[in-house]
């Protein structure tokens, strides 16, 4: 039962709010204010007892006041900032000049609160402060790539290919799936639909199979399909920083295709080729040793030779 | 043809190609290996022979297990001992051919070791090459010898006459002289292989089933590619000793889909059985029937545990049932089935035709025999190795593996992957075995080993294994479905810098929960990473959550490099590299991060020749 209720409370992570304030009543009901909303709040009086806190733990949001009996408000803004530059800095004042405003905003602040203020604009500063940086990475979701015309005719190649190899049984719907899904590169509706029909199963029985296999993608593909292995040596050796180089150089998500449909990227639990950590594949070909140099490098090259053979060139499934 | 025919035959075609007045070379064609290069390898050395008009002849073998050094090649001059040649590229794959067969210069500063028994000076024996020294050999008896597509390489080494004895014998007799062997099951849980035949045989039933379960899920793993890619008759001949002594006549093999090379090898395989009747309604002209049928997986790991396994093979999502009734007294679609790995089924070929007693002669009491591994992460010498049962870690990884490939300290082993655990350094006196790695919290599991530096942050790799059992989770049973869930959340709070006290006892109740709730495999030992980390590594967690430092430089939040201004000399090489531009100073003049702009992607950290960047 312990379990169970503090497993609830987890669910939604409190944010970590350290206020910085040396006026104690103030930093009290500020406290307050926030805990009643749910929110994990610690206290410091001093410039340096909040740069200690922050040694010791993490916080999502820093709430200063600028006037401190030790250090001024805007060093410890600024040495929180180039430790932890993700930590949100919300700023409060007595005595506000533009001067010091513009310079907490410089480092980073992403609002200025002079006092007096009630609690609502106290609250909604905070929430507006701590929303900024739960959604940038939302933003570059794409929408899934329309198919396309010729994608009907390839299932109907693909299924001509399934009446000839495959029984019409469920054992072989698996195969049947991984035959379409190779011609098309993808499984549409109309796909699941017409393997439902061939086998005999109920259509919704088609769609768990497919959503229950990783292999299986329900939405069209890039040319080139380059999946990155996430196996335990891999990780251990650092495949994360290739995932996110290939990430934040093409904007892409693993799942996504760039918006000229030249790269799908993808990750696989293991591609089972661990001495040679970290691997990527690029259309089936297993590339060994990676560093985020390196797949830049082999996805500028595949880019070159697809611009140098032909600048319309027609997309291939996979 | 019977067998000795074919057997003969087979001999005079591995004599002929033994004694062959030309020069053999031999490239590994495994994953690995055409990961690495050996494609191109193999292209250049067939132009060069043609350049320099020699004729020799190129064949393509499986992987010898020294994946570190792919792409290898091997070459025997005619009344030379062959040798090994590794971290080829085709360029030098061209000068070796040119200066050895033309000028009898052998090169052997790029030379690995030496086959047979007459030495090669500057060069190790192959026996006695530290790598493969400790190792004893029956699974990879012939992996990276023999041309995998090439029956009668597999007959001329003794391939084929476990499965002749086999059928001389009758089934129970067959059943009792594996279980007289003391094999286990090499898939992970270790259960003896000749009861669960006994089982199987016991049934009776219109048709029985018996399965090769090649889903080798485990990341970290890849035994059972590199036998299928190397030796698939070995396995092959496995299945039919197996299905002779349970009376089934169909087979199936579930392969992993991001195996290519092993299902095109062993589809090849299987019409070459066929065309030899060693598969058919009369194997070897006997009057035993059996088929084998290849079956693609899709990417569920899962599909390892047998009942989910099964309901995969019977198209339907791979979801696991409760046991009983097991698979071998009801099965695929309800009729008896017996399920062995891959390794096992190797095992299995050796054992017939080499007698129990051989066998059961080594390994320790309990685990009979020997086991591959894989050796991964950050160790020297990565690659495939199978070592007698028993031996102590410390020699899998110092003495074979060579230790750690750069000046880092070896933290811990991880066996076993998601199911298993991570055992510390101080404990490597450890004798790998079913019960010891199972007392030290961990499992045998299929045999990967992914050895860890004090560059892995165990958090990290506990969270990384979480997150893996936890997407690989079918949904079924809820233990399982929001343990899980509930531990990554708890573990990913704690790598964000946001771990708290409490958060150690709750993982510590989760994961006896979830051990004991959970409907199958996957989710009764997905808290093995979790316990095992806690009790070696607890330090790790404390300074995660007191501190709020990741001393391995892993977790980002939790440490930003600085520059070590007595170190930097100013190079300038870090600010190059640098693709955020975060690093400045001049040139000659201690270089400075801005941590404002710095991403933590270590790039400075990696390429520093002074080891002036530092974690903080």
């Amino acid at each position: 039962m312990h379990v169970q209720e503090s497993l609830d409370t987890h669910d939604a992570p409190l944010p970590q709010v350290l206020i910085m304030e040396d006026e104690v009543s103030v930093a009290r009901g500020l406290g307050m204010v926030l805990s009643e909303e749910g929110y994990n709040v610690d206290l410091a009086m001093t410039g340096r007892s909040a740069l200690d806190s922050f040694n010791r733990k993490m916080f999502d949001l820093l709430v200063a006041d600028l006037r401190l009996p030790d250090i001024d408000g805007i060093e410890v803004i600024r040495q929180v900032k180039r430790r932890r530059p993700d930590t949100e800095v919300l700023v409060i004042t007595g005595y506000s000049t533009v001067n010091t405003a513009v310079e907490a905003m410089k480092l980073g602040a992403s609002d200025y609160l002079s006092k007096p203020f009630t609690q609502d604009e106290f609250l909604s500063a905070v929430k507006v402060a701590l929303h900024t940086r739960e959604f940038p990475s939302v933003e570059r979701a794409e929408p899934p790539l329309e198919p396309l015309p010729e994608d009907a005719l390839r299932l109907a190649e693909a299924m001509a290919r399934v009446r000839e190899s495959h029984a019409a049984k469920q054992e072989e719907v698996i195969p049947i799936l991984q035959c379409v899904q190779n011609a098309v590169g993808y499984l549409s509706p109309e796909a699941l639909m017409q393997v439902a029909e061939y086998t005999g199963m109920p259509e919704a029985a088609v769609y768990g199979v497919a959503t229950f296999y990783e292999r299986f993608r329900l939405s069209p593909v890039g040319r080139h399909v380059v999946k990155v292995c996430r196996g335990t040596a891999c990780h251990v050796k650092g495949v994360d920083k290739i995932l996110s180089a290939i990430e934040d150089r093409y904007h892409l998500q693993p799942g996504q295709t760039s918006k000229d449909r030249r790269f799908t990227l993808e990750t696989v639990a293991c591609f089972g080729a661990c001495a040679i950590a970290p691997v990527v594949v690029v259309d089936d070909e297993v590339r060994a040793n990676m560093d985020p140099g390196k797949v830049g490098k082999v996805l500028d090259d595949l880019a070159a030779k697809e611009s140098a053979a032909a600048p319309a060139s027609k997309p291939k499934p996979h | 043809m019977d067998y000795t025919a074919m057997k003969r035959q087979a001999e005079r075609e591995w004599q002929w190609l033994q004694e062959l007045p030309q020069p053999l070379i031999s490239i590994g064609t495994g994953t690995c290996g055409k990961a690495s290069g050996a494609d191109g390898v193999m292209d250049s050395v067939k132009k060069t022979l043609k350049e320099i008009r020699v004729l020799g002849r190129t064949i393509e073998v499986g992987c010898i297990g020294m994946c570190y050094l792919e792409p290898l090649m091997t070459i025997r001059k005619p009344d030379c001992p062959p040798i090994l040649y590794g971290r080829l590229t085709p360029e030098k794959a061209a000068a070796i051919i040119k200066r050895y067969l033309l000028d009898d210069d052998p090169c052997l500063r790029w030379g690995v070791c030496s086959f047979g028994d007459a030495p090669v000076d500057g060069i190790p024996r192959f026996d006695d090459h530290p790598m493969i020294k400790g190792q004893y050999r029956i699974a990879l008896r012939n992996c990276g010898l023999i041309d995998p597509s090439n029956i009668h390489h597999y007959m001329a080494r003794g391939g084929y006459e476990g499965l002749s004895r086999a059928l001389s014998m009758n089934g129970q007799d067959v059943v009792d002289e594996v279980i007289r062997s003391g094999l286990r099951g090499r898939g992970g849980a270790g259960y003896p292989t000749g009861l669960k035949w006994k089982f199987a045989r016991q049934e009776a039933a219109d048709i029985k089933y018996l399965v090769c379960n090649a889903d080798e899920g485990d990341p970290g793993a890849f035994m059972d590619r590199a036998l299928l890619e190397g030796d698939p008759h070995s396995v092959l001949e496995g299945m039919l000793i197996a299905a002779y002594a349970i009376g089934a006549s169909e087979g199936f093999v579930y392969v992993r889909a991001e195996y290519p090379l092993a299902i095109e090898r062993l589809e090849k395989a299987i019409e070459q059985m066929h065309r030899y009747r060693l598969l058919g309604s009369k194997v070897l002209g006997s009057g035993f029937a059996f088929n084998i049928s290849i079956k693609e997986g899709a990417g569920a790991f899962v599909c390892g545990e047998e009942t989910a396994l099964m309901a995969s093979l019977q198209g339907q999502r791979g979801a696991p049932r409760p046991r009983p009734p097991f698979p071998a007294q009801s099965g695929l679609w309800g009729k008896p089935t017996c399920i062995n790995n891959v390794e096992t089924f190797a095992n299995v070929s050796a054992i017939l035709a080499n007698g129990s007693d051989w066998y059961a002669k080594t390994g320790t009491d309990k685990s009979r025999g020997t086991k591959t591994f894989s050796l991964a992460g950050k160790i020297k010498r990565t690659g495939l190795i199978e070592v007698p049962m028993g031996t102590p870690l410390k020699e899998i990884i110092y003495t074979i593996g060579g230790g750690s490939p750069s000046d880092t300290q070896i933290k811990g082993v991880q066996t076993g992957g998601p199911s298993g655990g991570c055992i510390p350094a101080r404990k490597f006196d450890l004798p790998v075995d079913y019960e010891s790695l199972a007392a030290a919290g961990s499992i045998m599991g299929s045999g990967g080993m992914v050895i860890m530096d004090q560059h892995t942050c165990m958090v990290d790799v506990t969270r990384y294994f979480l997150s893996f059992t936890q997407s690989e989770s079918c949904g079924k049973c809820i233990p399982c479905r929001l343990g899980t869930h509930q531990m990554l959340r708890i573990l990913g709070e704690i790598c964000e810098g946001r771990g708290k006290r409490e958060h150690v006892e709750l993982l510590e109740n989760l994961s006896e929960t979830v051990q004991k709730g959970a409907l199958c495999g996957l989710g009764q030992t997905a808290p093995n990473p979790v316990r095992t980390a806690l009790n070696y590594f607890g330090h790790e967690f404390d300074r995660h959550i007191t501190d709020g430092r990741c001393d391995a430089g892993v977790c980002k939040p939790l440490f930003h490099y600085e520059i070590d201004t007595e170190l930097c000399e100013g190079c300038g090489l870090c600010i190059r590299k640098c693709s955020s531009g975060a690093i400045s100073g001049a040139q000659k003049a201690p270089h400075v991060i801005d941590q404002s702009k710095c991403t933590k992607c270590g790039i400075c950290f990696q390429s520093c020749k002074q080891q002036a960047v530092v974690i903080h």
